[in-house]
């Protein structure tokens, strides 16, 4: 061969398929309807405390200002907030996406631990204190939330609390009525919406994870470990998950957490088909059969070569999977087997049957929340299967 | 007696604004007992003619701004009917009585679900009510027997997945010839068949067309089938008919350049090239290698039997050399390239490279040597990951495995071997999506060059290509081994490509080795009879092979 120097052209990247199927994504617009409502969740769920709390974001009292707001902040409230900004820095990066999620993941654990091992709030939390030294005139200047109660802000100081229809008291304003304890239905949907994120991505993220390793591992090696598999996944698949999470909480105590890891890993079974088929398929693949005649690897083989190529239908799944999760937790509430305390939209759902009057805005504004959820995860879902379906896509451009 | 005309047909495809023109002021007349050949490269809108004349485009997706298509009965009882923009009930009572169309792929045109009698007997009940059951019946056994299939009493109860490609295409001819059409459209019905197959099918399209004197539109990409049955041949390019006339005249003296250009593309008319001399060394060689498949059963998977794919093969290839590795397809032959790069395990025997007996080797000692030998598949739409740029697909093999010290010196090297096999270097950052399947198979033996191989394994890279490209492709290939001294093992079952290429040749059949030998030698005496077959069922372009005008 002659030696001779060849000109490289400078890079000029073309479209990678994961920008032509985000483009293309882009450009339908059911995806940007579900998308704008998920991004709106996501910003809610974050300033969540900002929103909607009863601590004045600022107050001056006899000439001192404090900020009790970031006073009373639990260290999930930091968590949440830093994880937001570390997630807008980290996808402006420019690096690779498995970094990506890598140094994204580990963040969030530093931050995490640093959170919960330097914030404390103080146990003790007298919302009625606000109002009170307002009512005797101490406080010279205070900025509060746009809704200025907080989530478990039960109104004793107010003798005549209880359950009220929007707008219903002259002088409290609950843009959507109060729950049956007198907590501002508003502020606590509001902060219901880190439930409902949360268990989505932590649910399907568990069943994600366990479904590609296991359907992985089936798809390439195929014959008896496949075997194995598909009985693991019949027997999962058995599994009412409802029951499950009922049997757990009566047994266990109820912790949003426990729910999760256990919609999580019922769950899985689905992907782990998804990526099995895919990978039987792919198997075959002359550019697979290549990448092993080259002498690759089987590291490469199955992180780089199978599985991008076997993602596609597993993100339909999974758009689809997040709304059934966040639909289980919702189900779980409203049975009334939900979490105690916090705020939760099947929770408030499920008050506006239990008293002997309907109480609409206990049913509409927390119910068109889980809808609209919902619905717009499986619009994402939709759009996502026309985007990676590249005969549905010709339609689209034609 | 002109049965169809068409005379400049415009057919647009698309939907709103956008609208691309699939086939350009195409006149065409196909007169009864004659066959009208239409050849050309893919996407040159044959097939968009045929489904243009049998109104079979996708609704809502089309528009003819021009044309008129006239369907005349050549015994003047049936009326003149105009085809273009005809109302589907016109339509419907002319296709399938009045027109026929056999389409490619045998294996996907008949309903699964249905046995073969019963989806013949449908076409009858619908364009011959007055028939009674006993009359379909026969009617039915008579064109199973006209095209040849056995036993037609038992077949009629049977469902297509226990026929053959070959034999389903035969059941598609008979239930397009059961209503006694003047017009047969087929539209490439040989190309999913091997050519003795094919050979069978087209003698039988020939004989039945003389017997009830059909006009026929033959699509084809195959100059030698468009040699063995044309009257008329017209070639299209681009949606246009660059040149018509009698089969003869064109195929003999071609007068448009693109014409001439195809038929210069065709391996058997391919330059020779001189050849080097090379000195004799042995790179492969494989010794009574078989390979079986279990067949399980039963609750437990036991194995009840072996379905033997490769039967005690052995053959040699040298360092500089081209031997070809023909067969039918199911022979065998991509089982065993598979087993020599130790991508499936052998039964039996032994595969040695260089000397070195890789039979038995590890997966894991094997990676090492996996540099030596190299493989081009034949799907050019799935031979390169989808998801990585051509950069990724070329460096990482060399990184695996130690070639070049820092990845700048790799892309230099990749970028040398893009230059080698005649692609520009920006091919670098671009993603396979944006090549055609020529420019693709480059850009497959390219990943295999870049390890520098010993030995490359082509699997009828060429066979999914027009034949321009595979032109190219060849003269490529050709360059390579003389040059770099590589040895090469070339599946393939085309003759022609076999002829151009290969030193010495191997025929398999039904998993064993019938005759290897020089390739000039077993192309001028085969020795074996499924040799012999296989050459006698090639269309070729020679001059004798011309039917003869009329």
């Amino acid at each position: 061969m002659t030696e001779q120097v060849v000109d490289i052209p400078v890079k000029q990247p073309s479209k990678s398929w994961t920008q032509q199927v985000v483009s293309s994504l882009l450009k339908r617009t059911s995806a940007k309807i579900g998308l704008a409502w998920i991004g709106l969740l996501v910003l809610i769920a974050t300033f969540s405390p900002f929103l909607a709390s009863s601590h004045p974001l600022y107050m001056v009292v006899d000439g001192q200002a404090s900020s009790p707001l970031l006073q009373h902040m639990e260290p999930l409230d930091w968590v949440w907030l830093s994880g937001f900004f570390i997630t807008l820095v980290i996808s402006a990066l420019s690096i690779v996406a498995w970094k990506k999620i890598l140094l994204w993941a580990a963040s969030i654990a530093v931050v995490s631990f640093i959170a919960y091992s330097s914030v404390t709030p103080p146990v003790l939390v007298v919302y009625e204190h606000y109002r009170e030294m307002e009512a005797a005139g101490k406080v010279d200047n205070i900025i509060r939330a746009p809704i200025p109660y907080s989530a478990k802000d039960y109104l004793r100081d107010y003798a005549d609390t209880g359950i009220e229809s929007p707008l219903s008291v002259k002088e409290r304003t609950h843009w959507m009525g109060t729950d049956e304890n007198g907590a501002d239905v508003a502020s606590r949907m509001i902060h219901a919406s880190r439930i409902a994120l949360g268990i989505g991505f932590i649910a399907t993220g568990i069943a994600l994870v366990i479904g590609t390793i296991i359907g992985g591992l089936m798809g390439y090696f195929s014959g008896i470990v496949d075997i194995i598999g598909m009985r693991l996944v019949e027997i999962f698949e058995a599994i009412p998950t409802l029951f499950l999470l009922l049997s757990f909480v009566a047994f266990f105590g109820r912790s949003i957490y426990m729910m999760m890891v256990i919609i999580g890993i019922t769950a899985w079974s689905g992907y782990a088909r998804y990526v099995r088929a895919e990978f039987l398929k792919l198997r075959q693949q002359d550019f697979v059969q290549a990448a092993i005649a080259s002498g690759l690897p089987l590291r490469s083989i199955l992180f780089r070569h199978m599985l991008p190529n076997g993602l596609a239908p597993l993100l339909v799944a999974t758009s689809f999977g997040v709304a059934s999760a966040i639909l289980a937790e919702a189900t779980l509430s409203f049975l009334g087997l939900g979490l105690v305390d916090d705020p939760s939209w099947g929770q408030l759902l499920n008050q506006a049957v239990q008293s002997s009057t309907f109480n609409w805005w206990l049913a509409v504004f927390p119910g068109g929340a889980i809808f609209m959820t919902v619905f717009a995860y499986n619009l994402l879902g939709e759009s996502l299967r026309d985007a990676v379906d590249p005969h549905t896509n010709r339609g689209m451009q034609s | 007696m002109k049965l169809l005309e068409v005379e400049n047909l415009v057919t647009e495809l698309g939907e709103g604004e956008n609208w691309l023109r699939a086939v350009d002021n195409i006149s065409l007349t196909v007169e009864a007992g004659q066959t009208y050949c239409l050849v050309g490269e893919s996407g040159s809108g044959k097939s968009v003619t045929a489904l243009s004349i049998m109104g079979l485009l996708p609704h809502g997706q089309y528009r003819h701004p021009d044309g008129r298509i006239q369907l005349t009965d050549p015994q003047g009882k049936l009326p003149e009917i105009a085809l273009l923009n005809a109302d589907d009930e016109t339509l419907r009572s002319v296709r399938g009585s009045r027109i026929a169309m056999i389409f490619q792929e045998p294996m996907t045109s008949l309903n699964p679900v249905q046995t073969i009698g019963e989806q013949l007997e449908e076409v009858l009940m619908i364009h011959r009510p007055e028939l009674d059951e006993e009359t379909r019946k026969q009617k039915i056994l008579a064109a199973l027997a006209e095209v040849r299939i056995p036993d037609p009493e038992g077949r009629i109860r049977e469902y297509p997945h226990r026929l053959s490609g070959g034999q389903r295409q035969r059941v598609m001819i008979a239930m397009a010839l059961i209503c006694e059409p003047a017009l047969l459209i087929a539209d490439e019905p040989t190309t999913a068949l091997d050519v003795t197959v094919q050979a069978e099918i087209l003698k039988l399209m020939r004989d039945l067309q003389t017997k009830y004197g059909m006009g026929m539109l033959f699509i084809t990409h195959d100059f030698g089938v468009v040699a063995q049955i044309a009257d008329v041949v017209g070639v299209m390019r681009k949606g246009k008919l660059v040149e018509s006339g009698k089969t003869a005249d064109v195929l003999r003296n071609p007068q448009h350049e693109y014409t001439q250009s195809l038929i210069a593309a065709l391996p058997e008319r391919l330059i020779r090239p001189d050849r080097p001399v090379k000195p004799e060394k042995v790179l492969l060689e494989v010794k009574d290698v078989s390979v079986y498949f279990p067949v399980r059963r039963g609750l437990m998977r036991r194995v009840v039997d072996h379905f033997r794919a490769v039967e005690n093969v052995s053959l040699q290839v040298n360092a500089g050399e081209v031997v070809a590795l023909v067969g039918e397809s199911g022979c065998g032959k991509t089982t065993l390239g598979r087993a020599l790069l130790r991508l499936q395990d052998v039964t039996s025997g032994s595969i040695f490279l260089e000397g070195q007996d890789i039979t038995q080797v590890s997966a894991k000692a094997m990676r090492p040597l996996r540099r030596r030998m190299q493989v081009v598949f034949q799907d050019p739409g799935s031979s390169l990951n989808p998801r990585l740029p051509i950069h990724t697909t070329l460096i990482e093999p060399m990184r695996v495995h130690g070639i070049g010290n820092s990845d700048a010196e790799r892309t230099q090297i990749a970028a040398r071997f893009l230059d080698r096999v005649e692609m520009p270097t920006d091919s670098l950052w671009r993603y396979p999506h944006e090549f055609s399947g020529g420019q693709r198979q480059r850009l497959a033996i390219a990943r295999a060059l870049v390890l520098e191989p010993r030995f490359i394994l082509c699997d009828e890279i060429t066979s999914a290509l027009d034949v321009s490209v595979q032109a190219g492709i060849l003269r490529l290939l050709m360059q390579l081994v003389d040059e770099e001294g590589i040895g090469m093992l070339f599946i393939t079952h085309n003759m022609g490509v076999v002829d151009y290429l290969a030193d010495r040749m191997v025929v398999m059949h039904k998993a064993k080795l019938v005759e290897s030998g020089n390739t000039q030698e077993i192309m001028k005496s085969p020795q074996n009879e499924h040799t012999r077959n296989l050459l006698d069922a090639v269309p070729r372009l020679d001059d004798n092979y011309l039917a003869s005008a009329i």
